[in-house]
């Protein structure tokens, strides 16, 4: 690890009490972390919580759980918009594997909701007051507030090929939690720091990120030889376990085994 | 007999004790090991059973016909022959593991949560959940529910095996639920269709199978829910692994 950067532990998974509730924030605990954590949001009256499609574990009588099409796109409704929403889904489900509806969580009186992750781990939260965090697709969970969605490409040549590095860029104001398998660990990048693409989860808008080839032995050794390099002052979360690695692993003692 | 589980709650592994002569029902492929005196008394490649465990280990002929949805399942009886003995047993998840003592109402639970049971306690399956097959853009989310029911006239153990950690939940009114989470409740609660925002969802709510796979326990009983739904994991990984060539 280069020296200007910090780890913290992931202060999320110790979480049991609902976080402080900040002005127009929403109030949450992460439970059974960090191996399998799951997320409570204690939901306001008239709130909406978007949800990744399949993530919801449990609901409170009186929540209301609508369909939409997988892109949380802000602004006045119309033809237009719904066009933007209809091009992202693709977008989506094209490159990032996402199925086509997300869940749109509200309730008239206020109540809880639980979501759960598909991959064994913890989950990560960050508030976003009018800046912007960039999350990997594969780890988006859920927001909430005035946030604006946009998928971001790592690039395109690394969008055409199974290894894809997609990210949803969220700005404005409000809640976003993301998941991620194994723990989460933050980092307070000062200069450079460099991440294997699979396990970058999250980093924040002001960091600048590129991908590049490998450099060498004192790179992480990144997917088919490339690394994410995140360059500026902002934070930063990995994870602990790539799913991709894991399933590489798997197919591998597989084919030994064949 | 007797049962110790360790490991918790990732990578629970369960110690199941066998006086002389007792024999557990056990998945086969939930075995980790076992004392060279415990010996397969039967196995029963079946992807469908109807009867007791006991009975179906022994063989018996299913009541029912057979499910397309349902996992091929191997049963098997392991005895302790002339001295106890002792079986490691756990779930093909990570994550944790369940003994229910069994009462006369009986649980219900995801066939494939299935790790071991006493001879005596019944099973009986049940499908939940056909009309999503049939719904616009289903996902595999959205596969009917294979269910078991578990019963017993005698006291009896019932071993499960949840993906991710295991939370209770006391059900006094209605608990609503995604079903690919629940491992298992008690036979007394009513489970139905949750409805969630049915009559003002429009013609998407009513075709996503996201909605149909909310469920609404209603009565008054326990359910056990497992934080990670094993259809989502494996699609998960299996989205990551590399394209087989014939």
């Amino acid at each position: 690890m280069p020296p200007n950067a910090q780890p913290h532990a992931d202060p999320a998974s110790a979480a049991r009490a609902p976080e402080p509730l900040a002005r127009d924030g929403l109030a949450y605990v992460v439970e059974h972390g960090p191996s399998f954590a799951t997320l409570r949001v204690e939901l306001p009256a008239e709130r909406t919580l978007f949800v990744q499609a399949g993530r919801l574990m449990r609901l409170e009588p009186g929540v209301e759980v609508r369909p939409a099409l997988n892109a949380a796109v802000p602004g006045p409704p119309g033809l237009w918009a719904k066009l933007v929403a209809l091009f992202v889904t693709l977008l989506r489900v094209a490159f990032g594997g996402d199925p086509p509806i997300a869940d749109r969580v509200r309730t008239a009186r206020g109540g809880r909701v639980w979501l759960a992750p598909a991959s064994p781990g913890s989950i990560g939260h960050r508030r976003l007051h009018g800046d912007a965090l960039f999350v990997n697709a594969d780890a988006y969970l859920a927001h909430a507030g005035r946030v604006e969605v946009r998928v971001r490409f790592g690039n395109v040549q690394r969008a055409l090929s199974r290894v894809a590095v997609v990210f949803f860029e969220l700005s404005g104001f409000g809640e976003a939690w993301f998941a991620s398998h194994g723990g989460v660990q933050r980092i307070d990048v000062r200069g450079t720091f460099l991440v294997e693409p699979h396990h970058l989860l999250a980093f924040d808008g002001a960091l600048t990120f590129h991908i590049r080839p490998d450099a060498g032995p004192a790179a992480p050794a990144g997917a088919a030889g490339r690394v994410c390099e995140l360059r500026g002052r902002g934070r930063a979360y990995v994870q602990g376990r790539a799913g991709a690695a894991v399933v590489a692993a798997l197919a591998r003692r597989d084919q030994g085994a064949a | 007999m007797k049962v110790h589980i360790g490991y918790r709650p990732a990578q629970s592994v369960a110690r199941v004790n066998l006086d002389t002569g007792e024999s557990v029902i056990v998945d086969h492929s939930a075995t980790v090991g076992m004392s060279p005196n415990v010996r397969l008394a039967a196995l029963e490649h079946s992807d469908r059973h109807a009867h007791g465990a006991g009975a179906a280990a022994r063989g018996a002929e299913p009541k029912h016909p057979p499910s397309a949805v349902a996992e091929p399942i191997q049963r098997a009886s392991l005895c302790a022959q002339g001295a106890p003995g002792e079986v490691l047993l756990a779930a093909r998840w990570p994550g944790d593991l369940l003994l229910l003592e069994l009462m006369p109402g009986g649980y219900l639970f995801q066939s494939t949560a299935f790790v071991a049971a006493s001879p005596d306690v019944r099973l009986d399956e049940q499908l939940d959940g056909l009309d999503a097959l049939f719904s616009l853009g289903a996902t595999p989310e959205a596969a009917p529910v294979h269910a078991i029911k578990a019963r017993s006239e005698q006291p009896g153990q019932l071993l499960l095996g949840a993906c991710g950690a295991i939370e209770p939940l006391e059900c006094e009114g209605e608990l609503i639920l995604e079903m690919g989470h629940v491992l298992a409740w008690e036979a007394a609660l009513e489970v139905r269709d949750a409805g969630v925002d049915v009559a003002r969802g429009g013609w998407l709510a009513r075709l996503t199978p996201a909605r149909r796979a909310l469920r609404c326990f209603a009565g008054r009983g326990r359910v056990w829910v497992q934080t990670r739904d094993p259809v989502a994991l494996g699609r998960r990984l299996g989205r990551a692994l590399p394209r087989r060539h014939a």
